[in-house]
């Protein structure tokens, strides 16, 4: 499959393309009072209004910040179910169990790499810096270990993914 | 009512394909996994199966009721799983599935369709013997020759089938029926068609007495007259002349009605042989319907126009035919199901019935479009206005080079509006589309259940975006049903419980939030929690443990639960645990939420809360924290700006919770920054004081300023603290209080400030924020940010202020809290004495304030005197006179002479015939404010006492006192006035006043008993005797004139009564004498008093 990969930190991540909707440069967001820590808040594009996914924080991303401003960050804006089950039947039902459109704040945009399924490996027991539930699988690529999000768990609806 | 009826058959067709729709997968779903069918799916299959036979029962449509009755047992079966899934069970199924398509998709003919073979083989199923797999006949092939015996489906079954069914019995009738050719009748036959009527011919048997026989007739005809109308009379007549000339002795009447023959029957009290249901063409129906799918070209009724069958045709020459529901020995005939009939000849409209008009050029052109490219439509029409919004603050510039800019901008802001409104409405429709199929439900249901129940109907005009009404249909249904069934008790009972007779239950829409709330209230028995839980834990549905912590609330939610029903048993109407279910699910579905409050014996409210999405409102924009919220306008009563000066007077703490004041109301109060947990902003010189401790600090002082007041009784103590204490550093910061309203209930939000009025796109909380009570929905602001639409009810929560809790210490202080801020709110003048003092003189005393040059300060003969306006006033120093120089701050007198030579300053006393003014050297301040008076901490003959203000003390001179001092009196003798042994109530609403009178009367020897109020002054004059009466005519509660109206005629209108009054004219003079006081004195006039005093016989 092909996966848009980005960097968080020295996390190297991957979400299949296929749920991806565009990238933006991050912008101003409106927070949400009373929301957990990892929704940045709401941001307007073209007339939708997008929830934003502090990915960093999501991820329980345990190192400090490096300092980098969040100006420099993109935003990955994913593809609601209606608009993966317009592509894709199968992996609308079983991926994407999110109806809101929604977008994750990364550091780093990366390349779209092929990536052969069956590469894809079970997320390794000593994985650090991020929390296995998040993530799908991994992949080594030149010697770097590519992790592919799995996007539901990371949204916190992995339960109504599962059936 | 016509084309509402039209309506509801129409809507119960297009509900019932969609049910249809819905089954059918569902019982191929059942067939397939059997038992380990999911559950969702059996309910759901129930629930559909419920809905069709539900409105059905209301339509009178016996055979689609009795055949979903009887799946729907089966149904029920497999739901409690005390039935296993065996084919034969979904072949039952699903070949009653086939017969109820038929039926629905042409209802009009449905009761002519014999779905007895289907119900039998479910039957049979039911009872255990089970007819083997196979035994499910085709649908098509199914018609059976010969009627089959009437299966009683269950025994509770519809009480209308046993009606019909009677007739069948009773053969062979002793009286023959006359019937009428309808033919002969066409508008008769088409109004009845389009108003859901039926026909039935009536015998009356006519008595010999010519008298008596117009008496029985007009007496019927007025009772049928009253529920339908006669078509015509066999034999015809057309005067009483020719009635009594009747040779026959019997009289047959074509009755055209809405009612259910055996209604009917109890009406006319005729003998169930003597009236008989005639038929409707059946070429009438259809051309009617197809009239009705014309003239609602909108509605996308499923009916069409099928070929004529055999039937019809048939009954072109058999006009005896008598009917589809009565089973007469003409009856049996071969029916085919009309959409299967092969048309053996064109059908030939009927004469007089109207023609298909469905092909007629009249009528209006209407193009479906499908809801989603609407939405996009709304949608860009959103972003549409935005850019207009965008262009039009940029045109402000660009105009200075481009005059032409301008009207080219203004001309897209018009269009950009219209376009905006017009896409809006395309998806509006009144509720009153769902409400007005209730009125017959609710007459039919109360038929039904022998209840009686008035439904009103409020609010049909509110609009609701399309989609939100078409899913109401439903869950209202289901509500309403509930009420009839349920909560309204039977009438005997209602009169033992001193209720009107009639259930009164009030359907009502209403804007609120932002949100539609639908609202259904009855008056009935209300839901007893405690027997929801016993009911629920019976079930399975709670467990012990949970059934003992339950709250009341959590225990009536229950009722929502599935397979949950109160009923104590099961009818057609309600009682399968499927009607609140689904209501639930439905009204979530919508983005909405259900609410119950029910008290038991006095009725149940449901408020479904129904969002507008998609909907434009209008809304403030406002700034909390650093950031804007938009708050919709629907519900915002007014704002109001406190600024933080008046903050401390304005705001204060009752029961605990922070209240503004408001015109004598008590507002409790909710800080948006603080509920929301947001980061409040200060200017940057401020030194951040925290609010919410300055708040509490306040509680704090409050409570023991309260428990203070309490042990001393006493009226005038601390209602807020000091308000110096509060005072914020000048930078005037200003708070905002929205005033809101939630379902009658006020309150205030404070915001930091108003931005903007702005029509706002509502565009749904995006689900990761459901969970956030505060905010409805979201939206884009002008400058293109998203900005969250605050939940009025939520934020309530979220600040867990209870309403009923504020409610009710608000209303339980607002009494006593209002009296004491009426009480001792005063006007009071601020001036500086030339040593420094300040003193308090209160405005209703001050006839007027001069200033004087002190030019005109001369010293006659020792004594100051101040020539002004051509009169010679007395010159005071009140400090002089009260000997309070000492107290006055050293002050360089050199410096600030030449100012106060300028500034001089004379306070003329509301006293008549004095001339004298109190000198000070200027005025300070005015001030609206409660006076704390305190009477002890400093005491000087002539001086009422000190309060603070502003952190100053301040002397409040007893003007009167100071005058006698300084040994000024009117020009007359003072009044001789012995009043030892009499007894004076003085009341006044101003203690300060109260206790100034009262030393006036005291200082002559009158023993006094003061009071506050009009009210307070009627309790002690009723308890003991007094003399004298001496009110002030402006009081809060009651008034000076409420009060001498309220004494006149009672035996206390012979005490002599005394007005004061702080300005006084001879208009209100003649006021006071025709309310029956001896006269009206200034308030503080002592003499004056006194001397009307003196002028009394004691009695």
């Amino acid at each position: 499959m092909l996966v848009s990969t980005f960097t968080l930190g020295d996390l190297y991540l991957g979400i299949d393309i296929l749920l991806v909707r565009e990238i933006n440069r991050s912008m101003e967001c409106t927070p949400v009072p009373g929301s957990p820590d990892y929704i940045r808040g709401m941001l307007n594009i073209r007339g939708r209004v997008i929830t934003l996914f502090d990915l960093k924080s999501r991820l329980c991303w345990s190192k400090p910040d490096s300092g980098e401003s969040r100006g420099k960050q993109y935003n990955v804006i994913m593809k609601t179910r209606d608009e993966v089950l317009k592509i894709d039947h199968e992996l609308a039902m079983t991926k994407c169990p999110w109806e809101d459109p929604v977008g994750l704040a990364v550091d780093q945009l990366g390349d779209v790499r092929d990536i052969v399924d069956d590469n894809i490996l079970p997320p390794p027991a000593n994985l650090t810096g991020i929390a296995a539930d998040f993530v799908h699988g991994v992949v080594e690529f030149e010697r770097n270990l590519l992790i592919i999000l799995d996007v539901a768990t990371v949204l916190g609806l992995n339960n109504q993914a599962s059936s | 009512m016509a084309e509402e009826d039209d309506e509801l058959l129409g809507m119960f067709v297009q509900e019932a394909t969609e049910h249809l729709e819905t089954i059918e997968p569902d019982l191929l779903t059942l067939e397939e996994r059997g038992d380990g069918t999911d559950p969702e799916i059996i309910n759901r299959l129930f629930r559909s199966v419920h809905s069709i036979k539900g409105s059905a029962g209301f339509f009178g449509l016996s055979s689609i009721t009795k055949l979903s009755h009887t799946m729907e047992n089966l149904l029920g079966k497999v739901r409690e799983k005390s039935m296993s899934v065996t084919p034969a069970v979904t072949d039952s199924l699903l070949s009653g599935l086939d017969k109820l398509q038929t039926m629905i998709h042409d209802v009009s003919a449905s009761e002519a369709v014999d779905a007895s073979e289907q119900i039998a083989t479910i039957q049979a199923i039911l009872e255990g013997s089970g007819m083997g797999g196979g035994a499910a006949p085709k649908v098509l092939a199914a018609p059976a020759p010969k009627p089959a015996p009437e299966p009683e489906p269950t025994p509770e079954a519809d009480p209308e089938e046993s009606a019909d069914a009677a007739p069948t019995g009773t053969e062979p009738k002793k009286v023959v029926l006359k019937t009428f050719d309808l033919q002969k009748h066409p508008e008769a036959v088409a109004e009845a068609v389009t108003h859901g009527r039926r026909f039935f011919s009536i015998t009356l048997d006519l008595p010999s007495g010519k008298d008596e026989r117009i008496d029985l007739f007009n007496n019927s005809k007025s009772l049928m007259e009253s529920v339908g109308s006669i078509v015509a009379t066999d034999p015809a007549f057309q005067s009483n002349k020719e009635l009594e000339g009747l040779e026959t002795s019997s009289l047959a009447i074509l009755l055209s009605t809405v009612l259910e023959d055996d209604l009917l029957l109890s009406l006319l009290q005729v003998a169930p042989d003597h009236i008989q249901k005639q038929a409707l063409p059946a070429g009438a129906a259809q051309t009617a319907q197809a009239a009705t799918a014309a003239r609602k070209p909108s509605g996308p009724i499923v009916v069409s126009s099928k070929p004529k069958t055999i039937e019809e045709d048939e009954e072109d020459d058999d006009e005896d035919d008598s009917g589809q529901r009565t089973k007469s020995p003409h009856t049996p005939r071969l029916k085919k199901p009309k959409y299967a009939a092969t048309p053996k000849r064109s059908a030939t409209p009927r004469s007089g019935a109207p023609t298909t008009k469905s092909s007629s050029p009249t009528v209006e052109e209407t193009l479906r479009v499908s809801v989603s490219l609407l939405d996009e439509l709304i949608n860009n029409a959103g972003e549409l206005v935005l850019a207009r919004n965008q262009l039009s603050r940029a045109a402000v510039e660009v105009q200075a080079k481009f005059p032409h800019f301008g009207p080219l901008v203004q001309n897209l802001d018009s269009i950009t509006s219209r376009i905006q409104e017009r896409v809006m409405q395309a998806r509006m429709q009144p509720v009153s589309v769902v409400f007005n199929k209730f009125p017959r439900i609710v007459r039919d249901l109360a038929h039904k259940l022998g209840k009686k129940i008035d439904l009103e109907l409020r609010g049909g005009d509110v609009d609701l975006d399309k989609s939100v009404i078409e899913h109401l249909s439903d869950p209202l249904t289901h509500m309403i049903r509930n009420v009839a069934d349920h909560a309204i008790e039977m009438p005997q009972d209602r009169l033992a419980n001193n209720k009107p007779e009639a259930g009164q239950v009030e359907l009502a829409a209403y804007h609120e939030n932002g949100m539609v709330n639908i609202s259904l209230a009855d008056d009935g028995g209300g839901i007893d929690a405690e027997r929801v839980k016993a009911k629920a834990l019976e079930r399975g549905v709670i467990t012990e443990r949970q059934a003992d912590t339950m709250s009341e609330e959590d225990a009536l939610d229950l009722i929502f639960a599935p397979g949950f029903s109160m009923a104590k048993k099961i009818s057609d109407v309600s009682g399968r645990g499927v009607g609140m279910d689904v209501v639930r699910t439905n009204i979530e579905k919508l983005g909405g939420t259900v609410q119950i409050l029910s008290k038991v014996g006095k009725g149940t409210t449901i408020i479904l809360k129904l969002p507008l999405t998609l909907a434009i409102i209008p809304a403030m924009i406002v700034s909390a924290g650093n950031q804007r919220f938009a708050i919709p306008e629907i519900g915002l009563v007014e704002i109001v700006r406190v600024a933080e000066s008046d903050r401390a007077q304005q705001i204060e703490i009752v029961g605990n919770a922070p209240v503004l004041r408001l015109r004598n109301m008590l507002l409790p109060l909710v800080d948006l920054t603080e509920v929301l947990n947001i980061p409040r902003v200060w200017p940057a010189d401020s030194q951040e004081p925290d609010r919410r401790e300055r708040l509490s600090d306040r509680r704090g002082a409050m409570r023991k300023a309260k428990e203070a007041s309490l042990n001393n009784n006493s009226s005038s103590s601390i209602h807020h603290t000091d308000p110096l204490s509060d005072r914020r550093d000048p930078h005037t910061l200003v708070a905002y209080v929205m005033v809101l309203n939630v379902g009658g209930n006020e309150f205030g939000m404070v915001v930091d400030e108003v931005l903007d009025s702005e029509e706002i796109v509502v565009k749904p909380l995006p689900a990761f924020f459901k969970d956030n009570p505060c905010f409805s929905a979201t939206t884009i602001l002008g400058d293109g940010s998203v900005s969250l639409i605050i939940d009025y009810a939520g934020l309530m929560e979220q600040a867990q202020i209870n309403f009923s809790n504020v409610e009710r210490a608000t209303r339980m202080d607002l009494d006593e809290e209002r009296r004491a801020a009426l009480r001792e709110r005063q006007n009071i003048i601020l001036l500086e004495t030339g040593t420094g003092l300040i003193m308090g003189i209160v405005h209703s005393m001050v006839r007027r304030v001069e200033k004087i040059s002190p030019k005109l300060l001369d010293t006659i003969g020792g004594l100051p005197y101040v020539r002004y306006d051509g009169k010679t006033f007395r010159a005071i120093y009140p400090d002089h006179v009260l000997g309070l120089e000492g107290m006055g701050l050293s002050r360089n007198s050199n410096d600030s002479e030449e100012e106060e030579d300028l500034n001089l300053c004379m306070v003329v006393p509301n006293i008549p015939d004095i001339q004298a003014g109190l000198i000070f050297s200027r005025i300070l301040d005015t001030r609206e404010t409660n006076i704390d008076l305190d009477c002890r901490a400093i005491q000087a003959p002539g001086l009422f006492g000190s309060a603070q203000i502003d952190d100053r003390v301040v002397l409040f001179p007893d003007v009167n006192a100071v005058f006698e001092m300084a040994g000024i009196r009117p020009p007359w003798l003072p009044p001789q006035v012995e009043g030892s042994g009499f007894r004076a109530l003085v009341v006044d609403d101003t203690p300060f006043l109260r206790v100034l009178t009262s030393n006036y009367l005291s200082s002559v020897g009158f023993e006094v008993d003061q009071a506050e109020d009009g009210q307070a002054a009627i309790s002690m004059l009723n308890r003991s005797d007094y003399d004298l009466l001496v009110t002030d005519l402006n009081m809060p509660v009651m008034d000076g004139f409420e009060l001498a109206n309220e004494l006149n005629g009672t035996p206390h209108a012979e005490i002599p009564m005394i007005a004061t009054t702080s300005s006084i004219s001879s208009e209100l003079e003649d006021r006071c004498t025709r309310a029956g006081f001896v006269s009206c004195v200034p308030a503080i006039d002592k003499n004056r008093l006194l001397k009307v005093v003196s002028t009394l016989r004691p009695r």
